[in-house]
């Protein structure tokens, strides 16, 4: 089904819900989308916005107020039979590491929302920055390879849309003693991932201004060259592991959302073709 | 080769990606895991008992023991037994006093639980008697008469009836001055069947007896197998003081060698960690503890520490190179992984290698060290990591390893002359040296005790003091061969059974180290001289059956079974030394080869000695066994793993002459093989096989990066080798205190376990990169081809 | 291990050959390296040579007056009890199943001359020549044609029980002739150096069959047997006729010994001095352990007994000596200036002179 163009913004009184709702209004301006606002915080619905909100009415856009929902999710899954968004933009929260039974709301946002998701924590534009795109060519799977490809893909049309550089960047396995040298010489294991990386992006005729490879784990690597690089935004793709796996085995996206300090744009699995058509067209 | 290898390799490396997912993304759940796991293990473990058995510790497979275990509801008195000898220091027996105390002694034991009361015998219980010809025929009482009142006349009666009762040697001294209690016990109750409780037993035997009757002028004397467990059981507590000061001093030199608190404290809290986990899986699947596994939670210790502090090292490592904590740690556990996994593997499966021995000691032994190597795969391989991610190193150990990183010198350059071909063929050159110092030594190792008494305990010990007294003052040695002689029902007494015994014993008084024996024949031949008013002339079996039967009215408890089917032939000997035993069963066998027939079998053995010989014959063979199951399993698992022959060598060698060194020094020391030290070289292959290990692979990451073997080299040491020798020095300091220990088991162990874990360092430090210069050129050179052209 | 196999093999193969368990009068007596511990029953001294006889039918022989011992072949196992040796060649050992033993070799190798199979057989036919000689005289004694024929019947059950008699004494007057006693009154005497042999129970006065211990023949030619419950016999023909003579004990004797007079040596202590062996006078001791043996030299005595009893006679009596163990000893020699005892413990030497504050 292809998405509506329509974008969802979830917004409360955390310090990043007015940057979420700025954000949302430049995509929407620039895609030509219409927003949903609905207010998801604890306090008095849209307190502190009504300045935001008069903007918004003076922009032009379509945009109209919905309800004040208690649980996003139960909403989304409700709309989603009649209606695909097209993107779900949230203030991130601040911190998702405090102890609880529970994931955090972010995670399980990331997990259960259809469509792409977008954290915003930059109060910078887009325009003139960098955009990440972080993929993992060296997982052979077909699934993960549509996956590498959507996140690519979704990243070049920002990057191209927001007039901002399209880096990669990819984190290798760290070297195992004892194993096969190409799994234990840095040099092979960098020079493995540097040719993966080069043959994704020849199939999908991108030229990223540059790829960084380096080494792991990917929640060490990818804030570190995000910082190095002053990114404005990470695209990233999720396997959205709920339940007991989600538990165990997490997710890789879930985990960079504290150490990063862009916006974070999460893909879940299973985009890729809609998105192409979508993006690039036919 | 290499295409199995990496099938082999390929799941080990992909379930890494798996659990290293699994540890860290949800660190607090695994923790909590950990800590209910270790707060349920310490409660099990806090509740473990020592557990030793006669039984567990002979080899119950073996024919001899497997005889005596048919025959054993018959053979009462000759399985296990203490001997209590009550002495005068001043004065004689003859004494109002001292036959009270005597008295009271032989009452005290009577009520102790575990004791075959019926077998008892001292000159006080009623089965002592004396017997003598008169003019009217055979007389005869027991020793203490009923009127017996203490007065000078009834001790001189007393006096006449032990001469006349043929104890003196046996429960009287030679010299008078101490009478002894012959104490048969149950290894299992016959009516409660509750196995005996060595410890308790003995506590109660110090307590009711020595503490109580020992004075002025009453000395207490104890021996016998109950008495020895009991004693190691209670040197346990020493045990573990020496354990305690071995895991102070780790404590104290890991801190100053890594400079990190979290570094020090981590590693040895999760191998103390596994040491419990150990001890709570022992105890829920049934174990106790034996005095011969009591090293083993030591043993799991070390190679724990051996293991913490090579990934300790790896995390500072890579702090120094700016990873985070929880970074470090993962990427640490990621390179350590298979090198890990395979030490502990083959150390685990090693072990298990032990059960092959048929003597269950050892076989339990074996289960416990597998326990405790699976147990750090948990605890140090998973846990360790997990702790270091939340802890980190801490600033000193980061500045140090930034430090040394970019040092351009190192005096490890010393030992990469090792890695040359002139050093390597001089090292190589010098450990054939030793091969051959090590197999021209190691000819004289001998199997079994070579010392008298309990050489578990040390010379001067109370109990072998006591050994050497009894063993001075009476003429029946402790030391006991008992052949059993089976015929058909109610044929053990006829005169061609007894006359064949007779003939037997001649034969076997013959082989030197046999002092005496005695049998029914014995019996039979001086009742029949007694009822010829005691004259030597009768001294016979005689023709007439009716005759015999006379001579056999009463038998002594022990001599003969219920239904005449079984005389024992005790064999006193002079010592349980290894020859002496071997002349003594080949003696015996060609005996029974000659004379064996459908009427009558000699079978062997019963008696401490003849479990001795049967130990001693299953050690034998099973040496050299276990060696070729444990270096054969080791071997296959690093050849799993390398996927490379000339690995394997460049690892085992090192190994081997360890071992065989070992061996040698065992020699010289005058240490035996015997159930006690067998499992030593074999543990001791697996607390070596680490270090070759972590070597070869840190050497490996090297190599297969294109560098020289010399520079590959000397880059492992400054990161791996550094750890292995440290960890080397610090567990051999640890161990070689245990020379003091008044245990001479564990001291022999500190000296055998120092000069491993030294030699093993030394073997991996300067032979392993010596055996991989001289074999691995090849390799060297396509590896460096293989990366250039990547580079390319 | 594999040679260990072909042995076993060979003899197993070779078993037929071998009995699995002959007899211990057809099986030769084992070598010991112990023999001297052995248990020992009788010594005697040879001019050049001392033998010791003892149980499993270890016969020892020393050339060095006891200070090394060599065991003899001896093709019986059973226990001799003793032996007598009439010149430096000819002697003849005597033991349990009715044994004895020829050596005409000085004690190196001996031979069976009879055992207890041919004693019952030999017994039987002179009772039976006995009766029918008896039988057929004129005027047959009714009590003594009783019992001859009880005694006939009490031999025909004793061959039936086979050879369990043992012979206890043996004593020779030159090679040819010579006697041996036993249990249960057995007694048989040779003239022709032990080829054949004489029953002569039906002619003691035994009527109780009692064992007769101990042989001797005195300075005046007289041979007296000494025996179980105070049994005293004597003959004035060399053993064709006896007569019984008033004991002066009940129990029993296991020695007699000539010294300045008849010595007769007892149970319990009991000694006992006759100059003319008639009326005899009890000498007391302060030990009562039973009397076993008595050792002549140079005109002194000595006595052995149960218990490590040794006893010299001196002036003032018997004196107890002390012995080198606590064993019971069986007889003694006198060799160069020590005694040579044999006994429960083997072979013990004692110095003949007494030490200085000797017991």
């Amino acid at each position: 089904m292809l998405f509506s163009k329509r974008i969802l913004v979830a917004l409360d009184d955390s310090a990043h819900g007015l940057r979420a709702l700025t954000r949302a209004r430049l995509i929407a301006e620039r895609m030509g989308a219409e927003l949903e606002l609905v207010w998801i915080g604890a306090g008095e619905p849209w307190h502190g916005y009504q300045e935001a909100l008069e903007e918004l009415a003076d922009s032009g856009l379509r945009w109209q107020r919905g309800e004040t929902v208690d649980s996003l999710e139960r909403m989304i899954r409700q709309r989603w039979q009649q209606d695909h968004f097209a993107l779900l933009v949230k203030g991130c929260d601040q911190r998702h590491d405090q102890p609880s039974l529970l994931a955090p709301r972010d995670w399980q946002l990331l997990r259960d929302t259809p469509c792409p998701v977008l954290l915003v924590k930059n109060p910078a534009r887009w325009a003139g920055g960098r955009i990440l795109a972080a993929i993992d060519p060296l997982n052979e799977r077909e699934s993960a390879d549509r996956h590498n490809q959507s996140v690519l893909l979704m990243a070049a049309c920002i990057a191209q849309q927001a007039g901002a550089e399209l880096h990669t960047v990819c984190a290798t396995l760290a070297p195992m003693w004892g194993a096969e040298p190409k799994h234990q010489a840095p040099a092979l294991i960098e020079q493995n991932a540097r040719q993966a990386v080069e043959a994704l992006l020849d199939r999908l005729r991108l030229q990223p201004y540059a790829n960084h490879i380096g080494e792991g784990p990917p929640h060490f690597w990818i804030p570190k060259v995000a910082k190095q690089l002053d990114a404005s935004l990470v695209v990233i793709g999720t396997h959205a592991r709920g339940g007991l796996k989600g538990v165990l085995l997490g997710n890789t996206a879930e985990q960079v959302l504290d150490k990063l300090e862009t916006d974070i744009m999460v893909l879940r699995p299973g985009l890729a073709d809609e998105l192409k058509t979508l993006l690039v067209g036919d | 080769m290499s295409g199995i290898g990496s099938n082999l390799l390929a799941p080990i490396r992909a379930s890494e990606q798996l659990i290293e997912r699994l540890l860290f993304n949800s660190r607090g759940l695994v923790l909590a895991l950990f800590t209910l796991l270790t707060v349920w293990l310490l409660v099990q473990a806090s509740q473990i008992r020592p557990d030793a058995s006669f039984v567990k510790m002979i080899p119950t497979q073996h024919p001899y023991v497997a005889n005596f275990l048919d025959y054993r509801d018959d053979l009462s008195g000759l399985g296990n037994s203490i001997r209590v000898v009550v002495a005068a220091t001043d004065g004689d027996i003859f004494d109002a006093d001292y036959q009270q105390t005597l008295k009271q002694v032989t009452d005290e034991l009577f009520f102790i639980p575990g004791v075959d009361r019926s077998a008892l015998k001292s000159i006080w219980t009623p089965n002592v008697r004396w017997t003598e010809v008169t003019e009217e025929g055979f007389v005869g009482g027991p020793v203490i008469p009923a009127e017996y009142d203490g007065s000078a006349e009834s001790l001189e009666q007393v006096r006449i009836n032990i001469l006349r009762s043929g104890q003196v040697g046996r429960l009287v001294a030679n010299d008078f001055r101490s009478a002894m209690i012959q104490v048969p016990l149950f290894d299992k109750h016959p009516e409660t069947g509750e196995k005996l409780n060595y410890q308790q037993f003995s506590a109660q035997v110090e307590k009711l007896v020595r503490d109580k009757y020992q004075r002025d002028g009453i000395r207490i004397h104890i021996t016998g197998f109950a008495k020895i467990v009991g004693d190691l059981i209670d040197g346990a507590v020493q045990v573990a003081i020496f354990f305690a000061i071995a895991l102070g001093v780790t404590l104290v030199l890991l801190f100053l060698y890594s400079g990190s608190v979290t570094g020090t404290l981590i590693p040895l809290a999760c191998s103390l960690v596994a040491v419990i986990w150990q001890l709570g899986l022992l105890k829920t699947l049934g174990y106790g503890l034996d005095p011969y596994s009591m090293l083993v939670p030591f043993l799991v210790f070390a190679i724990g520490v051996s293991h913490g502090v090579q990934i300790v090292n790896t995390i500072s490592l890579e702090a120094g190179q700016g990873a985070d904590k929880l970074t470090a740690a993962q990427r640490a556990f990621r390179a350590i992984y298979i090198p890990g996994l395979t030490a502990l593997l083959s150390d685990g499966i090693g072990f298990v290698t032990l059960m092959v021995i048929q003597i269950q000691v050892i076989q339990d032994l074996a289960v416990a060290a597998a326990l405790g190597v699976a147990v750090i795969i948990l605890t140090n391989l998973l846990l360790l990591p997990l702790l270091m991610s939340y802890a980190g190193v801490g600033r000193r150990a980061i500045e140090r390893a930034r430090r040394s990183a970019s040092q351009p010198h190192s005096r490890w350059q010393l030992l990469t002359v090792f890695a040359r071909p002139a050093g390597a063929w001089s090292a190589v050159a010098v450990a054939g040296l030793f091969v051959l110092i090590g197999l021209y030594a190691s000819q004289d190792l001998k199997i079994g005790d070579l010392d008298a008494g309990a050489p578990e305990l040390r010379a001067d010990s109370r109990y072998n003091q006591d050994n050497a007294f009894i063993t001075a003052n009476y003429s029946t040695s402790s030391d006991v061969f008992v052949v059993m002689v089976a015929t058909g029902k109610e044929q053990c007494s006829r005169f061609e059974t007894l006359t064949l015994v007779d003939r037997f014993q001649q034969y076997l008084t013959n082989v030197s180290g046999v002092q005496s024996s005695l049998s029914l024949a014995d019996v039979s031949e001086r009742v029949t001289a007694g009822l010829n008013e005691g004259n030597l002339k009768w001294r016979s079996i005689s023709r007439n059956q009716y005759v015999i039967n006379a001579s056999l009215s009463y038998v002594p408890a022990g001599l003969m079974n219920s239904s005449c089917s079984l005389l024992p032939v005790i064999l006193f000997l002079d010592d349980h030394k290894a020859e002496t035993l071997q002349r003594v069963t080949e003696a015996v066998g060609s005996f029974a080869d000659r004379h064996n027939s459908d009427n009558i079998q000699f079978l062997m053995a019963a008696g401490n000695a003849g479990f001795e010989a049967a130990t001693n014959e299953v050690i034998g063979t099973a040496q050299y066994e276990m060696l070729l199951w444990v270096y054969g399993v080791v071997s296959l698992l690093c050849l799993a793993t390398f996927r490379s022959l000339r690995t394997v060598i460049c690892i085992i060698v090192p190994l081997a002459l360890t071992s065989l060194l070992c061996q040698a020094l065992m020699a010289r020391l005058g240490i035996g093989v015997k159930v006690a030290t067998l499992p030593v070289i074999a543990l001791g292959v697996g607390i070596g096989v680490d270090y070759g290990i972590y070597i070869y692979s840190k050497l490996s990451t090297y190599l297969v990066q294109g560098y020289a073997l010399p520079r590959a080299y000397l880059e492992t040491l400054r990161t791996t080798g550094k750890s292995v020798a440290f960890t080397g020095m610090t567990l051999a300091i640890g161990v070689v205190l245990w020379i003091f220990s008044p245990i001479a088991f564990q001291a022999d162990m500190g000296i055998l376990l120092t000069f491993m874990f030294l030699w093993n360092m030394l073997g991996a430090l300067i032979l392993l990169p010596a055996l991989a210069c001289l074999l691995l050129p090849k390799e060297v050179r396509v590896s460096s081809k293989e990366v250039s052209d990547a580079v390319q | 291990m594999r040679i260990r196999t072909i042995t076993l093999l060979l003899a197993w193969l070779a078993a037929p050959l071998v009995s699995a368990q002959a007899d211990r009068l057809e099986t030769p007596a084992q070598p010991s390296s112990r023999a001297a511990q052995a248990v020992l029953t009788d010594i005697a001294r040879l001019p050049q040579r001392l033998v010791a006889v003892g149980e499993q039918g270890t016969v020892l022989l020393s050339d060095s007056q006891g200070d090394d011992w060599r065991q003899a072949q001896v093709p019986v196992s059973v226990l001799l009890t003793a032996v007598s040796f009439v010149d430096d060649q000819y002697g003849w050992a005597v033991g349990h199943d009715g044994v004895v033993l020829h050596s005409s070799d000085g004690g190196t190798s001996w031979q069976r001359q009879l055992t207890g199979d041919r004693i019952n057989q030999l017994r039987v036919e002179q009772l039976q020549q006995a009766l029918a000689e008896l039988e057929n005289a004129d005027s047959p004694d009714e009590e003594q044609l009783e019992r001859l024929q009880y005694a006939l019947d009490d031999a025909e059950l004793a061959r039936e029980d086979g050879p369990s008699v043992p012979l206890l004494d043996v004593w020779f007057q030159d090679r040819n002739t010579g006697f041996v006693i036993g249990g249960y009154g057995l007694i048989l005497k040779t003239t022709d150096s032990g080829q054949s042999w004489q029953s002569l129970d039906h002619r003691l006065p035994n009527p109780d069959r009692f064992h007769l211990n101990s042989l001797l023949a005195d300075s005046r030619g007289r041979l007296w047997i000494a025996g179980e419950a105070g049994l005293l016999l004597r003959s004035d023909d060399l053993g064709e006729r006896w007569q019984a003579v008033d004991s002066p004990y009940e129990g029993s004797w296991f020695a007699m010994a000539e010294q300045q007079g008849l010595y007769l040596l007892g149970l319990r202590g009991h000694l006992f001095h006759s100059e003319d062996g008639e009326d005899w006078q009890p000498v007391e001791l302060a030990q009562r352990a039973t009397l076993n043996g008595a050792i002549r030299q140079d005109g002194g005595l000595w006595l052995v007994g149960q218990g490590g009893l040794l006893l010299e006679r001196t002036a003032d009596g018997f004196v107890s000596r002390k012995a080198p163990v606590r064993r019971s000893f069986s007889a003694g020699v006198a060799s160069g200036e020590q005694l040579i005892l044999v006994g429960e413990g083997g072979v013990s030497r004692v110095a003949m002179a007494a030490r200085e504050g000797a017991k």
